[in-house]
C-alpha cells in the first residue's frame, strides 16, 4: 500500500509523521531539534516541491510512505487522491492522511518565517518547538494510520 | 482510458470542456448541461463522472481550487507511483480568463443571491470564451490520436 502524508508545505508535520511511521524518530519521548533536522526534507523544501509526491521510505510491512505539500487545499485533497485512485481501479492501494489538524501556531508561524520569508535562523527553532509540542498527537495519528493499513491488509487477505 | 478535466471548480468551464469533448455541446448554450454550476457536487473533492465517449474513454471533471497546476503535478505523480501511464489517465487542465470570479461567486452565500450570481457570471464568462474551451478539446483530441 502507498501511504501519503500531506500538509501545507510538505516539510514539517507530514515529514514528522512519515518519519514516525518509518521508525526514524523515537516514540517514547519528544525528539530534539537535531533529531528533527536529521530527517530528510524536514524544513528543507521550496516552492517547486508543492504538489510533488516525494518518497520517504518503506515500512516493515512493505507499505511505501510518501509526503506531499498541498498548500491550503485542506482535507479535500485526500478525496482528490482517493478519487483518482478509484478511477484507476486501485482505490485500496492508497491511503492519504491529512496531518494539518495537528499543526499548531508555532509550526505555522515558524514554517512561514523559515520557508516563505526565508529567515531560517528565526523560523527553524520555532518550528522545532511546535513540532515537539505536536509530537505525540502526530504519533497517535500515525498509530491510527498503521492500524488502518493493517485493517485493509486483513480485508484483502 | 480515463480523462480528467481539471480546473478550479469541477462544475463550470471544466464541465463545459468535458461536454464538448463528449460531443454533447457544439454551441454556447448551457441550459441543458447536466450539473452546470451545481456547486454541491464540487465540495467533496472527488472527481465527477460526466460520461463515456464512443471510444470507451471515461470522462470526469475535478475542481481543485486556486492551484490547478499544482494539483495536476500531484495527480501525475500519483498516476506514476500507482504504476499507470498517460494511456490510462490523462489529466487536462482547463483555464479561462476570470475563472477566479467564477470560483468567488460559486462560494457566495445563497441568501445573498449566490446561486443567481454563480449562474450569471459563469454563463457570461464561459459563453464569451467558448472557443478557448473548443481549442483545449481539439488539442486534447490531437494528443490522444498521437498516443494511439
Amino acid at each position: 500500500m502507498n501511504i501519503i502524508y500531506h500538509c501545507f508545505g510538505g516539510s514539517h508535520s507530514s515529514v514528522t509523521a512519515a518519519a514516525l511511521h518509518l521508525g526514524l524518530l523515537p516514540r517514547d519521548r519528544r525528539p530534539t531539534l537535531e533529531e528533527l533536522m536529521a530527517i530528510p526534507y524536514f524544513d528543507n523544501t521550496d516552492n517547486s516541491n508543492f504538489g510533488s509526491i516525494r518518497f520517504m521510505g518503506v515500512d516493515e510491512y512493505e507499505n511505501v510512505v510518501y509526503i506531499l505539500g498541498k498548500k491550503s487545499l485542506g482535507n479535500r485533497y485526500s478525496n482528490v487522491l482517493h478519487g483518482t485512485a478509484e478511477i484507476l481501479g486501485v482505490g485500496d492501494q492508497i491511503l492519504a492522511v491529512n496531518t494539518m489538524p495537528n499543526v499548531n501556531w508555532f509550526m505555522k508561524i515558524g514554517g512561514f518565517i523559515s520557508r516563505r520569508i526565508g529567515i531560517v535562523i528565526l523560523g527553524r527553532p520555532l518550528v522545532g518547538i511546535g513540532t515537539q509540542q505536536a509530537y505525540f498527537a502526530l504519533a497517535s495519528l500515525v498509530d491510527a494510520t498503521r492500524l488502518q493499513c493493517m485493517d485493509r491488509r486483513q480485508v484483502r487477505a | 482510458m480515463n480523462i480528467i478535466f481539471l480546473s478550479n471548480t469541477g462544475t463550470h468551464h471544466a464541465l463545459i470542456a468535458a461536454n464538448i469533448f463528449l460531443g454533447r455541446l457544439d454551441k454556447p448554450d448551457f441550459r441543458y448541461v447536466n450539473g452546470f454550476c451545481d456547486t454541491f457536487q464540487d465540495h467533496s473533492g472527488f472527481p465527477i463522472y460526466i460520461g463515456e465517449d464512443e471510444e470507451g474513454n471515461r470522462v470526469y471533471t475535478l475542481g481543485v481550487g486556486k492551484d490547478v497546476l499544482m494539483a495536476k503535478k500531484s495527480l501525475e505523480d500519483l498516476r506514476y507511483l500507482l504504476g499507470f501511464t498517460e494511456k490510462e489517465l490523462v489529466v487536462e487542465p482547463v483555464f479561462i480568463n476570470g475563472q477566479n470570479i467564477i470560483m468567488f461567486f460559486s462560494r457566495w452565500p445563497k441568501f445573498l443571491g449566490g446561486d443567481h450570481l454563480n449562474v450569471l457570471s459563469s454563463t457570461y464568462l464561459i459563453q464569451n470564451q467558448f472557443n478557448i474551451l473548443q481549442r483545449v478539446v481539439d488539442n486534447l483530441r490531437g494528443r490522444l490520436q498521437n498516443m494511439h
